[in-house]
């Protein structure tokens, strides 16, 4: 029927063939792990602020203060670092304290938006099924607030004294210029807060920088834990 | 089906056994009855949720020391579905140019059914996990349907890959 090269062969494919999954695999695989790096990438970037209208939980997770108060004077007798507490007021009244809550004899201070004084036997009750149960909502140890457009939060630093406690440095956040999450304020030579590091007093004595938690209330139980703890 | 689309259809498989292999496979909810908050703020590590592909699985095992069933796995579940893959490669390729598809194609469907294998790791691992107490729960991730995807296609191509058609020597006898 056709020409004398129809009785033999054609050439076998190139063993190349038997690659070609691999190859489709390791690019699929490839292209995956760079798309999971550049999405990891993205979500560090903090770019939201706090919607207007809405509720959230303040609380300010860390606070350091300068080795002296505001004109160079110890804060404690001696030595001894100073007992950190603080204050937020929204419309001129305090909403949250942590009085009852002093950081003692530190220079940097941590507080946890979660927490509880349970008691043994109160643990006990809680784990046996029986009587009173522990709610996530009740452990919430944070401010609640309502974001309106030329609102502002008021952050008081205090170093707990036992006759007379000492203001340690003070300002005002315009509410809208918060971001959910933590944010990072520095004080400045003049005492007024700034994001930016450099700007920070080097040694004004007092309230040095903090950062202020803040969290969408409207989220279930379980990511709220999430995001306060 | 003809050599192009047993190709097109091959590529689709091993581009969905990529994914299979690389994106997420399962995520586990680890749950400790009702002390689940108390745990979540005591030690919230112990409640993340954790997810895995099915290499990440595979690497996990061997990180813990239990290479035996991370060898079967790899073998089973990455190793021989790239190489039948191959294999069907290969044998369009030859179909395209008239040739049989060769001894390796039968070879493979006679292994075939061990490629089931991938597929019941797979559910023995999710119902292993699922069988955990405290409420522990696993959630399906879209790693593994693409997976099962891809066995699913496989199978589909294996039966229409053929044995030894459109020879030249069939092809001159037909002639």
């Amino acid at each position: 029927m056709t020409e004398n090269g129809s009785t033999e062969s054609p050439p076998a494919p190139s063993p190349f063939y038997y690659g070609v999954p691999l190859l489709i695999v390791l690019a699929v695989g490839a292209v995956f792990f760079l798309g999971e790096k550049t999405g990891n990438e993205d979500k560090v970037v903090p770019s939201r602020k706090v919607v207007v209208g809405k509720d959230y939980y303040v609380l300010v997770t860390l606070m350091e203060f300068h080795p002296a108060k505001r004109g160079g004077a110890s804060w404690d007798g001696g030595s001894s670092a100073p007992d950190l507490y603080y204050q937020l007021s929204w419309h001129g009244k305090t909403i949250y304290h942590t009085k009852n809550d002093v950081v003692k004899n530190v220079l940097i201070a941590k507080w946890f938006g979660l927490g509880a004084n349970v008691s043994v036997m109160d643990l006990r009750k809680v784990l046996s099924n029986e009587g009173q149960r522990l709610s996530p909502r009740n452990l919430i140890k944070a401010a609640s607030i309502f974001v309106e457009p030329n609102g502002e939060l008021v952050i008081r630093a205090y170093d707990d004294d036992p006759l007379r406690d000492d203001f340690a440095g003070g300002c005002a956040i315009p509410l809208a210029d918060l971001e959910p999450g933590d944010n990072a304020y520095f004080i400045d030579a003049e005492g007024k807060p700034t994001r930016d590091r450099d700007r920070m007093a080097a040694d004004r004595g007092g309230l040095k920088r903090f950062v202020l938690r803040v969290v969408d209330s409207a989220q279930p139980v379980e990511k709220l834990v999430e995001a306060l703890r | 089906m003809n050599p192009r689309q047993l190709q097109v259809c091959l590529a689709a498989a091993a581009g969905l056994l990529g994914l299979g292999l690389f994106a997420p496979c399962m995520t586990l909810h680890p749950a400790f009855g009702d002390i689940t908050p108390l745990v979540r703020l005591l030690k919230p590590d112990l409640t993340a949720p954790t997810t895995y592909s099915i290499l990440e699985g595979i690497r996990s095992m061997f990180d813990e020391g239990s290479i035996f069933i991370g060898v079967v796995v790899l073998l089973f579940s990455v190793v021989f579905p790239v190489w039948k893959l191959g294999v069907y490669f290969m044998a369009a390729a030859r179909r395209a140019r008239g040739l049989d598809t060769g001894a390796s194609v039968r070879w493979v469907n006679q292994l075939g059914k061990w490629s089931m294998l991938d597929v019941f790791v797979l559910a023995v691992l999710v119902v292993a996990i699922k069988g955990l107490p405290g409420g522990s729960r696993v959630a399906i991730e879209w790693g593994a349907a693409a997976f099962c995807a891809s066995v699913l296609l496989s199978i589909y191509i294996s039966l229409h890959i053929g044995g030894p058609r459109n020879s030249v020597a069939s092809g001159a006898a037909e002639d």
